[in-house]
């Protein structure tokens, strides 16, 4: 099992529609995809219509095993899973903060459906806190959204210097253009200056647009509602150099 | 967790009282639709629909399916020119691999021909959530512009991970209607609504009796089915469409001679002796082309028992034994068009239908487990006499004898498995089997030395590779010898497992009672 963060510092930048539409191309591909939702906002389960369980909450998640597997559920899409959220993963940092070996429970947690799938998806809530950490640890691959304004570019940058303090393997972060409008003379200069900066950068762009800002009226991935806009074009792009890194360039999972 | 259900629709115009129903439960969303024409293809015994593969052709390209999935592995076109296909016929890959491995001596047969139509639906629950899956399989066969084509239909429903009790709800309506998810898919579906069937033909004896049942109609009932499975494998043993028809026929043939050992005042002296000369005709009449069968079956193996030096020669007697063998079948195919062999099936399929075939003798009556404990343990005491007495030095002829009587004992055993509760025949048989691997092979082994030698008379004289010919039978004579010797010195500790206390436990439990 390969698993991809899909994480930013910042909310706002396209980080859940780039998890739910990646997941959606993994599966359509033929792979066991599971997309898990940390975000107690619970955007990308509102996309595929799922409700968690009465009974499912932070705890039951961080315990993982039976509490996981039984609150798993299957999207309208063959092969792609969804781990719902609930209101009660804001208190995650919380309850993650109690255990021992607090930094890597998610990394634990997942390696016990990692038969089951070949792609695990995690769409993270915003910020840095123990739950990024442990993010960060379990990620074989972190897709990092940027909006290309000087301000996103400093935050990413941050980002850089918090992984080097915490010895994460910086090399496993890939950012890739979000929301960009090409008509702004500043998105299309930032993209530039980055590109030329940062080997890791992707190539694929997203575009800013409407009908990507409409996933949340129609309740799907673009790529199955519209697989032939210009958005859904842009995924699947992108779609195509993380399968890339993931079939080569992937360091090998710990233990 | 739930698993995909198969529910079969015989009646095809049910389906729109199916779906209102459905209609009435969920929120339904169509997807998405196909249609395709398709030859289902496989051997005469089912190898790949038992192991829950479809194999299909459109236009030339043939795909492997598995059960419950849509997807089909890539196509691939057969070699065209043989009367039949086999694995062989397919280019390298993985669809020949598996033909191979299903049924390496068996022609890969066409079905039938559907035309499969397929439609899946969503069903949905709160908030337009997919919650079931369903698809509709529809095939309908027969000729184009049939004015009554053959129709039959799955509805295949797949459960969504979380979802179980929309699933048991979609079950719950099904069986209101009075649908059971059963066994069938659309291959058995569409075959069963033209009044055929698939994976029922099986080489086993396969009788079930009664212990109480009369010895005669016990009897009866064993011939029956041995007739039975020869008739069905006839069409295919004339045909030469490959070389199990001829071998299963046979081997039925010769467990009916051996079901005609019972029947001593069962039948009559005269029936008797007339039912098993006919028999034996049946036999003697397919022992050379069987004989040719098994070497042409053998060549790769003989192959890697000589030189390279000796190939060519080798290469050389494997051509005259096909062209011996061609002559074989023409001649048996002029035996199975005559008078003789006509009258020997009907007249003891007559037979088996009239009365008479449940005996008239004192011992007819009789319950048959009676027979079956007396006559198994007579073979089995037979057995462990035979096997005692033979020692290192003794001739081959002694393991030949005990050869046969183990074989004896092993269709008794075969015949009777039904009487016996538990599975205590099933294990004798399997211990049985050990020793009887080894003693066909030294016997194999034994007479293919023997026919390697006959061979050279087929060798035209003054031909210029006789030579070649001559010194690879020769070679192969000894290396056949030598191996006929590993399995004699194998013999000793197979004979004594088989002699030992844990058969005799199984055969004490079998044949204890009255």
């Amino acid at each position: 099992m390969i698993t991809i963060a899909l994480y930013s510092m910042k909310g706002g930048v396209g980080k859940t529609a780039a998890a739910v539409n990646l997941a959606h191309l993994a599966s359509s591909d033929g792979f066991r995809t599971l997309i898990c939702d940390l975000d107690p906002q619970g955007a990308s389960s509102w996309y595929f219509r799922i409700r968690a369980g009465k009974n499912f909450n932070s705890s039951k998640f961080i315990k993982g095993g039976r509490g996981i597997d039984e609150n798993i559920k299957g999207t309208d899409y063959p092969g792609l899973d969804l781990l719902p959220s609930k209101l009660s993963f804001r208190n995650l940092d919380l309850a993650l903060d109690d255990l021992k070996k607090s930094k890597t429970r998610l990394r634990k947690i997942f390696s016990e459906v990692s038969d089951e799938y070949d792609y695990l998806f995690l769409d993270c809530p915003p910020g840095i806190s123990l739950v990024s950490e442990n993010v960060l640890d379990a990620a074989d691959i972190v897709l990092v959204p940027l909006v290309p304004t000087p301000l996103s570019v400093l935050t990413f940058e941050k980002l850089g210097s918090f992984m080097d303090k915490k010895e994460f393997d910086a090399a496993k972060v890939y950012p890739f253009f979000s929301m960009a409008e090409r008509r702004k003379s500043l998105h299309v200069e930032t993209m530039e200056r980055l590109s030329s900066e940062n080997r890791n950068v992707l190539a694929s762009v997203i575009p800013y647009r409407s009908e990507i800002e409409r996933m949340g009226v129609y309740r799907e991935p673009i790529t199955a509602h519209m697989p032939g806009s210009f958005s859904a074009k842009a995924y699947s792009a992108l779609w195509a150099e993380v399968k890339d890194l993931a079939a080569g360039n992937v360091r090998k999972p710990h233990g | 967790m739930h698993k995909t259900e198969y529910y079969s629709i015989s009646d095809p115009a049910r389906l729109d009282e199916i779906k209102a129903a459905l209609e009435g439960a969920f929120a339904v969303s169509p997807g998405e639709a196909s249609t395709v024409k398709e030859t289902y293809y496989d051997t005469f015994d089912s190898a790949l629909y038992k192991s829950g593969r479809f194999l299909t052709r459109r236009a030339r390209r043939f795909h492997l399916r598995e059960k419950g999935r849509e997807a089909a592995s890539a196509g691939a076109a057969p070699r065209t020119g043989s009367a039949y296909l086999t694995w062989a016929d397919f280019p390298e890959g993985r669809l020949r691999d598996v033909l191979r491995e299903a049924g390496e001596i068996r022609a890969i047969l066409p079905l039938v021909t559907i035309t499969r139509h397929t439609r899946s639906w969503a069903l949905l629950g709160a908030e337009e959530k997919t919650v079931v899956r369903l698809r509709l399989v529809e095939s309908v066969s027969g000729e184009e512009n049939d004015a009554a084509p053959i129709r039959a239909a799955i509805l295949e429903a797949e459960p969504v991970r979380g979802y179980g009790a929309e699933f048991e709800k979609l079950a719950e309506i099904l069986s209101g209607l009075g649908l059971e998810p059963g066994e069938d898919d659309i291959l058995s579906a569409s075959l069963k609504a033209r009044g055929e069937t698939i994976g029922t033909y099986s080489s086993r004896v396969s009788v079930s009796l009664d212990p109480g049942m009369p010895s005669g109609k016990a009897i009866r009932k064993i011939l029956k089915a041995l007739l039975e499975t020869m008739k069905k494998n006839e069409d295919g043993m004339l045909r030469d469409i490959d070389t199990e028809f001829l071998h299963d026929f046979r081997v039925s043939v010769r467990r009916s001679r051996s079901a005609l050992t019972l029947t001593r005042d069962i039948y009559t002296e005269e029936e008797r002796e007339r039912w098993k000369d006919a028999l034996r005709t049946l036999g003697r009449m397919t022992n050379r082309l069987r004989d040719l069968d098994i070497y042409l079956l053998g060549k790769e193996k003989y192959a890697a028992m000589v030189p390279p030096s000796l190939q060519p020669g080798l290469e050389a007697l494997f051509a005259l034994i096909a062209d011996e063998r061609e002559r074989a079948f023409r001649e048996f195919r002029a035996f199975a068009g005559s008078d003789e062999y006509r009258r020997i099936l009907l007249s003891w399929g007559a037979f088996l239908d009239s009365p008479a075939s449940s005996g008239t003798g004192g011992r007819a009556g009789k319950p048959v487990i009676k027979l079956a404990r007396k006559r198994i343990r007579k073979r089995y005491e037979s057995a462990l006499a035979l096997g005692g007495a033979i020692t290192d030095d003794s001739p081959d002829s002694d393991l030949h004898t005990l050869r046969i009587e183990c074989k004896k004992l092993r269709y008794y055993l075969e015949f009777f498995e039904s009487l016996f509760p538990g599975d205590e025949a099933r294990r004798a048989i399997k211990q049985l089997k050990s020793l009887q691997d080894n003693l066909g092979d030294f016997n194999d082994l034994h007479v293919q030395q023997g026919s390697v030698h006959g061979f050279l008379s087929l060798v035209p004289a003054g031909s210029p590779s006789e030579r070649d010919i001559v010194e690879a039978a020769g070679g192969l004579i000894s290396c056949l010898y030598s191996r006929q010797e590993e399995r004699r010195a194998e013999f000793a500790s197979r004979f004594e497992e088989f002699s030992g206390p844990e058969t005799k436990d199984l055969f004490d439990k079998m044949l204890s009672g009255n």
